[in-house]
Parts: structure tokens; C-alpha cells; sequence
């Protein structure tokens, strides 16, 4: 398991590149920063749907367990979103990254990268996000706000009906990960640092320059956010997936990796990066 | 000296089963018994971030001369929930054969 220490925290991080003849890693792409989702989310989802694929095809492929996730170190407090930006970054000086990176976010992973493009944008070439939240409301009210009730109604759920003992192997294993998210969310800050994320406005959207592709379901919970990416991002190309939700990854891989490829396949490494295709 | 394909293949899934336990345990001995059709998914009920532990471990074990990323990237996802010991077995005697 490779760990990386930064910005105090160690990270369980994977990197992928392609093997060549010789079995030596070698890239002939861009760097490619992939971020998860929120809770019982970990880079697992990214490695084998995206990440391995891209690196396959050239990129350097970087994932990690976000802070309190996977098998990365879980502090009790430090979940704002800010919090993860400063991750990413010192990740990346960490691993010596150098020149922009593109960032390939999902959902609640969508969100910080977005994030971390409006705080230090010359660290990036471009991001794919795929289901970020940025919109204040959304139809039937804030987001943050449900997010946040729909864990801690899970987490008193959690801290109401304690596992039984006396499992088997089998079903000890099952509970494990029952056991994971229920100190996740009741024993650090997650829930409360979420709730007080700060909202992404019209202008500092106006103000991003990077080119950004974003992917959402037809029938997503997050329409509201999609509407407000491609309305203000200067240069953001919008993907509304057909019959979809929020799932998009989960039930529309093969598309969704066409698109990642596509886009990366657009920047050329010579003249420092053109806008995607 | 030569090896049947037979005999290296039990000793692949031995390799893969002494890594299972340095991922998950030993617990699931109990419960399985690894063979080359047992699945990572249902019968081991293997986590998507055990399966990436595993593939490093395997990566390790093998000093790089297997390629478990480029075999996982032709697979589909059905196929790579689906996948069984012996499908794995098989591609790392083919890798070492080459």
C-alpha cells in the first residue's frame, strides 16, 4: 500500500501508469488527479471504472483516499472542504508533481476539485466533473442541507441499532464496513464541516478560466448545479446524460470513460494545453 | 527445469490465497475454500479496496512481471466482479510463461 504524508495527514495513495515491453512505467500523457466521492466512497470507485483505463491509453493516473476515507488516516476534525483542498496541493508537492494536472472529480471529489481550481488555478489544466454540488438551493431545497440530515440521520441510526455479536466470518465482514461509517460519522467533525461549506458564487464561477467538463444524469437532484456550471464558467461544456440520475458513474461507466478519454485526448502536452474536445 | 502447467497453477492460487490473508484475514478460511473457481466477489465478498490491495500485493509478489492493471483494463466491470481465482491464476502463469 503505497502512503504519502501531507499537509499532516497520511494518505493511501495509487498511482498507475502504463507497463511498457520492458515492464517499466511509462507515460506519454498527462498527469491525472482523480477525486471520490463523500463517506463510504474511497478510490476504489475511480480505479478500476476511469483511472486504470485512462492510464492504460498513456496518463499518469494519481488516486487517493481522501481524509477519513478508505484506508487513509482518519482525523477526528479537518473535513471543511477547504481542508481537502490544502490535501490535494500538498499532494501533490509531496509527490513532485510538476506543471498542471487535470483533475477528474466525483461527486463530493467534483466539488473539491472545483474548489481547489478556484483557489489555485495554475496548478490545473482542466476538470472533469462528474455530479458536483455548487448551487445554494436546489429543487426541493439546500443540498448541503439534506446531505448533511441524510448522515446524521444515518449516523443515529448507526448509534441506535449497535451490530450484534456472535456473527460469523462472513457476516463480521459485512459489518465491518457498517462499523467504519458509523465512527466515521459519529466520532469526527464530517457532518458539521460539511454543513458549513461555504456556497460557490455566480462570480468567482465567471472568473475560472480553466476549461471544465461537466457530466450530469437527466434527472439528477443536482439539476440546479449543472444549470449554474454551464451558465457561468466561461469555457465549460455540459453533458446531461439521458434517463440518468445521480449514479451516472455507476450505471453509465462506459460513457462517461468515453467522455473522460475524449477530453483528455484534446489537450496536447506541446504549447502547454488547448481547450478539450 | 520444467513445471506442468497444473502444478504451477496450484502454486499461483496458493500465492494468491497467502495474499487474500494478508489483505483480509484468515477468518474467511474458515467459511471458503479457495479454489480456482472461487470468486473474489461473491464468495469472498472481497471490497473494491481489498481487490486494490490485492492487486498491489500481486504486483509486489511478482516483481513486476505481471501486469494485473492492463489485464484489469480489458476486462469489463461485470466481468472484473465476476472474476474467479483461477481466472487470475491463469493470467499470471501466462505472464510468467512469456
Amino acid at each position: 500500500m503505497a502512503e504519502v504524508a501531507a499537509n499532516g495527514i497520511t494518505f493511501h495513495l495509487q498511482r498507475l501508469r502504463r507497463q511498457s515491453s520492458d515492464r517499466a512505467p511509462e507515460t506519454d500523457g498527462p498527469v491525472v488527479v482523480f477525486l471520490h466521492g463523500l463517506v463510504i466512497d474511497n478510490l476504489s470507485s475511480l480505479y478500476y471504472s476511469l483511472a486504470n483505463p485512462v492510464a492504460q491509453v498513456g496518463a499518469d493516473a494519481i488516486l487517493y483516499d481522501q481524509r477519513g476515507h478508505g484506508l487513509s488516516e482518519r482525523p477526528p476534525s479537518g473535513y471543511r472542504i477547504e481542508d481537502s483542498v490544502a490535501d490535494l496541493g500538498r499532494l501533490l508537492e509531496s509527490l513532485e508533481v510538476a506543471g498542471p494536472v487535470h483533475l477528474v472529480g466525483h461527486s463530493y471529489g467534483a466539488s473539491v476539485a472545483l474548489r481547489a481550481a478556484l483557489a489555485e488555478p495554475e496548478r490545473f489544466a482542466s476538470l472533469v466533473l462528474v455530479e458536483p454540488h455548487c448551487a445554494e438551493s436546489h429543487d426541493g431545497g439546500d443540498w448541503v442541507e439534506d446531505v448533511a440530515d441524510m448522515l446524521t440521520a444515518g449516523a443515529l441510526s448507526l448509534e441506535h441499532n449497535p451490530v450484534a455479536s456472535n456473527l460469523s466470518a462472513s457476516e463480521r465482514r459485512k459489518f465491518r464496513g457498517v462499523h467504519a461509517t458509523d465512527s466515521f460519522l459519529n466520532a469526527t467533525s464530517l457532518i458539521e464541516d460539511i454543513a458549513s461549506s461555504p456556497p460557490f458564487t455566480d462570480d468567482e464561477l465567471r472568473g475560472l478560466q480553466l476549461p471544465v467538463l461537466a457530466i450530469y444524469g437527466e434527472y439528477t437532484d443536482l439539476a440546479s448545479s449543472a444549470r449554474k456550471l454551464a451558465a457561468c464558467i466561461p469555457h465549460c461544456r455540459l453533458e446531461v446524460l439521458p434517463g440518468l440520475g445521480h449514479a451516472v458513474l455507476r450505471d453509465a461507466r462506459d460513457v462517461v470513460l468515453g467522455m473522460v478519454e475524449s477530453w483528455l485526448a484534446g489537450f496536447s502536452q506541446v504549447g502547454g494545453g488547448e481547450a478539450g474536445q | 527445469m520444467s513445471i506442468t502447467p497444473a502444478v504451477e497453477l496450484d502454486a499461483i492460487v496458493d500465492d494468491i490465497t497467502a495474499i487474500l490473508v494478508e489483505v483480509i484475514g484468515d477468518e474467511f478460511l474458515l467459511d471458503v475454500e479457495v479454489t480456482m473457481a472461487t470468486t473474489f466477489s461473491h464468495d469472498l465478498e472481497l471490497e473494491s479496496i481489498e481487490f486494490v490491495a490485492m492487486a498491489e500485493k500481486l504486483q509486489e509478489r511478482y516483481a513486476g512481471r505481471v501486469d494485473f492493471t492492463a489485464f484489469l483494463a480489458g476486462l469489463e466491470i461485470d466481468e472484473i466482479l465476476a472474476l474467479s481465482v483461477g481466472q487470475l491464476a491463469g493470467h499470471v502463469a501466462r505472464s510468467l510463461q512469456a
